[in-house]
């Protein structure tokens, strides 16, 4: 089973601006969290910390706590590079590593990790690119450039490369912005298969995709957590009136 | 503007291959592969400082590429912000030292050090056995030019490695930190990869400063016109012999044949920056789709 994750008391400061406050958020295992919330409200500070992508980022402070099942991510014993090979991430734009061919992308940090030996890197390269519906697609190319694939692609080569590491939790962020419909529509069908096997934090400016693709939504503003629960309930239901505002279309 | 430049060139060139008629005329291409150069006797070869050119810059580039590579990773990648615009200032001003600077020091202190301590230390040492050190002479070697011009082309090769680093987005960077990778991991195996054309660019310059640079070699290198690649002896090359002997060159095929050198010179540069060129061209072209 998936891990779990939570919040306590979670705050991002960038400088003296404080981008989240005080979030408590509860992440359910083997499921698919939306973080929902207009631009700039501290979506993709608070998804960031979850895999402590703001180490060593200048003026950047994380002030809380983060559970990863029940260990605490910022303790000793936690190492970040460490934690990040339980917690990936996939980023807004494609960002596969273009001067490698598209089996380095997935192999290169396995094989950096140990995790794999020589004989099995087929196979886990198998394995990841049909979980991530691209076997078919790059199977009679797996030399050629990770550059050299669409767009849409490249996204499912970087959640591949992300799986491939064998990852409790896998972060989102805003993973189809930079995509059209049609991948768009073949990322979010991905989603809804993974999440059997991991847990999904997916951040998305898009309410429609937040309610097709996720079990739990969160939403966020001025780096408040206004509210959180099931996402047909807060969908149809919302608890408190600026959600409502906001799913509504009234503002953001 | 680019076509002055060219006309200079084309000019320059021309004026290099009047001055040197003498020498094609007389020697032909033999003046290239010659091993003797005796202006006393009128014997005039290129070998030797072709030779010298070509070894004392490789010396440099092999020694000075690692020191460049792990400056400008330790200035990207494990610099703390407010350290690296002090460092990155002092590397700037040790590239704008003028190289008769360098050569003073490379008299005063390096001829010095590397007669009596590296050289032992060497002789000693495995490498001792290699064919490129023979028995041990005066500092005043190729050895010592090579370091000199190792110790000058670091800052710049350093510099231009850090820019092509630093110039990698930092979605490459966050995409390896994203997969448990450490800094080091991503600077080695995704940065660098994409800084690969930057990197040749160093090369490229480097080498290319190496080739040309005269006042700091002909100060260390001990000018002996003698074809050798035994690193531990005195040579010279190109630059220093032309430096060295035009003032007071003994006639005219003494004249023209150091003109025929400069002439070398310019279509070495040309040849090894026109390699580079393409070998850039080659890479961006495998790397961007």
């Amino acid at each position: 089973m998936a891990e779990t994750m939570r919040t306590r008391a979670l705050r991002v400061f960038f400088g003296d601006t404080e981008a989240v406050k005080a979030v408590d958020l509860e992440i359910h295992s083997a499921a698919v969290t939306a973080i929902i919330g207009p631009s700039g409200c501290g979506k993709s500070a608070l998804l960031r910390a979850l895999n402590r992508m703001h180490d060593g980022v200048r003026g950047v402070r994380v002030v809380g706590r983060i559970y990863l099942g029940d260990r605490e991510i910022h303790d000793g014993g936690m190492d970040p590079v460490l934690l990040r090979t339980q917690v990936g991430m996939v980023f807004q734009r494609p960002n596969p590593f273009p001067a490698m061919s598209i089996r380095q992308n997935v192999t290169f940090a396995p094989r950096r990790h140990g995790m794999v030996r020589k004989g099995e890197e087929s196979n886990l390269l198998e394995q990841v690119l049909r979980k991530t519906a691209l076997w078919d697609e790059v199977k009679d190319r797996l030399h050629h450039p990770a550059a050299s694939l669409s767009s849409g692609q490249q996204q499912r080569l970087c959640m591949a490369r992300a799986l491939a590491v064998g990852p409790q939790v896998l972060l989102m962020d805003e993973p189809t912005a930079a995509l059209d419909p049609t991948a768009t529509q073949r990322i979010e069908a991905l989603i809804y298969e993974l999440k059997r096997d991991i847990t999904i934090v997916i951040v998305t400016h898009n309410m429609q995709q937040a309610a097709r693709v996720s079990d739990r939504t969160a939403f966020l503003d001025d780096g408040r957590l206004v509210e959180s629960g099931e996402t047909e309930r807060l969908f149809t239901n919302p608890a408190e009136e600026r959600t409502e505002a906001y799913i509504t279309g009234r503002f953001g | 503007m680019a076509g002055t430049v060219i006309l200079g060139t084309v000019l320059i060139a021309g004026e290099l291959w009047i001055g040197s008629l003498p020498v094609w005329r007389e020697w032909g291409l033999a003046f290239l592969s010659g091993r003797d150069w005796n202006p006393a006797a009128g014997r005039f070869g290129a070998l030797p400082f072709v030779a010298g050119t070509l070894v004392t810059s490789t010396l440099a580039l092999a020694m000075a590429l690692p020191v460049s590579l792990g400056m400008a990773f330790l200035l990207v990648g494990f610099t703390p912000r407010p350290m690296e615009g002090p460092l990155v200032f002092l590397m700037d001003l040790l590239a704008a030292l003028p190289s008769v600077v360098f050569g003073l020091w490379g008299i005063f202190v390096l001829v010095p050090l590397v007669e009596f301590r590296l050289v032992p230390l060497l002789v000693a040492s495995p490498l001792g056995a290699l064919p490129l050190l023979g028995p041990a002479g005066s500092g005043f070697s190729l050895l010592t030019a090579g370091l000199v011009l190792a110790l000058m082309m670091i800052p710049l090769t350093a510099a231009l490695i850090r820019e092509a680093l630093a110039a990698v987005p930092r979605s490459q960077w966050e995409g390896a930190l994203a997969l448990g990778c450490t800094r080091w991991e991503a600077l080695r195996h995704v940065v660098l990869a994409q800084a690969k054309v930057g990197v040749w660019v160093a090369v490229g310059v480097g080498f290319g400063r190496a080739l040309g640079e005269t006042m700091a070699v002909v100060m260390t290198i001990g000018n002996r016109p003698d074809l050798t690649f035994d690193l531990l002896q005195g040579g010279s090359t190109l630059t220093a012999v032309i430096a060295h002997e035009f003032p007071a060159s003994t006639g005219e095929m003494h004249m023209a044949s150091l003109v025929a050198l400069g002439l070398i010179l310019l279509i070495l540069s040309f040849g090894f920056h026109g390699m580079g060129r393409l070998a850039i061209l080659g890479m961006q072209r495998r790397i961007l789709p």
